[in-house]
């Protein structure tokens, strides 16, 4: 067993790539998504929280760290810098609930994030392993690098391990 | 639309007394509901880029958040985040009884969206005069989880069209006593031109 890994806080808008040991942690997600890539063998990954689907869509385009597209791209570009192979890239994803209903919002971005997510994975060929998505409350995230585990809290749900 | 990077201290400042005044009047309508004196801080008022507002309210634990949303001349949103507790309490001088054990029930949490409701009617009604201005309010909904997901949300929501908002936050408390309650505003930069003028108007510039 390693010594106790260095936690890293990742917060909205923010992404990290780092190497083995490191817990990747993102506090509070509700309609945003956390995004880890990992490759298990050169022992390097990345955790990512994104706000938004779509970079093509924005007005504002100068913070790609806040779309789930080019905050995906961002990651892999970032792990593949650092000698990891494309091929062996996989994801677990978490967040993109709908915790509360208001107004003219009624547009689900929750949903809307985790789509897009999912449509960038796939595009890039990058086998999405596990999530935990959707539903109606908060999450918190901690993503250890050298397990691939992700564990998922909440206020009053039981820890998930994916 | 002009959208706003910084603030002359005036604006600032002026700004800061229109939150006041709004808020003012949203805990005097508070007050009059509990029947106990409610107080507010001096409202903490910031223009800072929307991903930046979870920084200033980190709260990892569970809270009821009453949200309302704000149309019109200023567009955003309104938040009442009380701690299981405060919430319980409120309820208690509301109703006469609260069960703390318990979650909430059907009854507490129409009460507290009640007390969110007209707190946030207040505000606007008071800015809307004040600033002769159109604000208008979507009804109250309520969320009972970790206070920084509730932020999180309203941050998603405003993000597709908004870079920079006004930020106001402030405490309140109870016949002097602190309680775990706060008052969020934020409100789209793009309304602060309207808002602006406004104030330049009143000084008669």
């Amino acid at each position: 067993m390693d010594p106790k890994p260095e936690k890293i806080i990742i917060g909205i808008a923010e992404l990290v790539v780092v190497h083995n040991p490191a817990v990747l942690v993102t506090i509070g997600l509700g309609s945003c998504v956390a995004i880890s890539i990992r490759d298990p063998v050169a022992r390097f990954g990345g955790l990512s929280h994104i706000l938004l689907p779509s970079i093509s869509e924005a007005n504002n385009k100068s913070n790609p760290m806040k779309f789930a597209d080019s905050a995906i791209e961002m990651v892999v570009d970032l792990l593949l810098e650092k000698g990891c192979a494309k091929s062996r890239l996989e994801a677990k994803i978490a967040g993109g609930a709908s915790m509360f209903n208001i107004g003219s919002s009624s547009i689900n971005i929750g949903e809307r994030n985790i789509e897009a997510v999912k449509k960038k994975l796939n595009e890039l060929n990058i086998p999405l392993l596990a999530s935990d998505t959707g539903s109606n409350y908060g999450r918190t995230v901690e993503f250890n690098i050298a397990s691939g585990i992700m564990y998922v809290k909440s206020a009053f749900h039981d820890t998930k391990e994916i | 639309m002009s959208d706003i990077k910084t603030l002359t201290d005036f604006q600032s400042d002026a700004l800061k007394e229109v939150g006041n005044i709004g808020i003012g009047h949203a805990t005097t309508s508070l007050s009059r509901m509990v029947n106990k004196q409610v107080g507010i801080s001096l409202p903490e008022l910031k223009l800072i880029p929307l991903i930046k507002v979870p920084l200033l309210v980190r709260n990892e634990e569970p809270v009821i958040g009453i949200i309302l949303e704000l149309k019109g001349d200023a567009k955003g949103f309104l938040l009442l985040l009380l701690s299981k507790q405060t919430a319980k309490f409120l309820v208690r001088l509301v109703i006469g009884e609260a069960d703390v054990t318990k979650g909430f029930d059907e009854m507490e949490t129409s009460v507290l969206k009640e007390l969110g409701n007209i707190m946030g009617g207040t505000y606007i009604s008071a800015l809307s005069n004040f600033l002769s201005i159109s604000i208008g309010l979507s009804p109250p909904s309520d969320v009972y989880d970790i206070s920084d997901a509730i932020i999180n949300q309203v941050v998603c929501l405003m993000s597709p069209d908004v870079e920079d908002v006004l930020f106001l936050k402030t405490q309140f408390d109870i016949n002097s006593e602190k309680i775990d309650g706060k008052i969020l505003i934020f409100t789209d930069s793009n309304s602060l031109t309207k808002m602006l003028e406004a104030i330049n108007k009143l000084v008669g510039n």
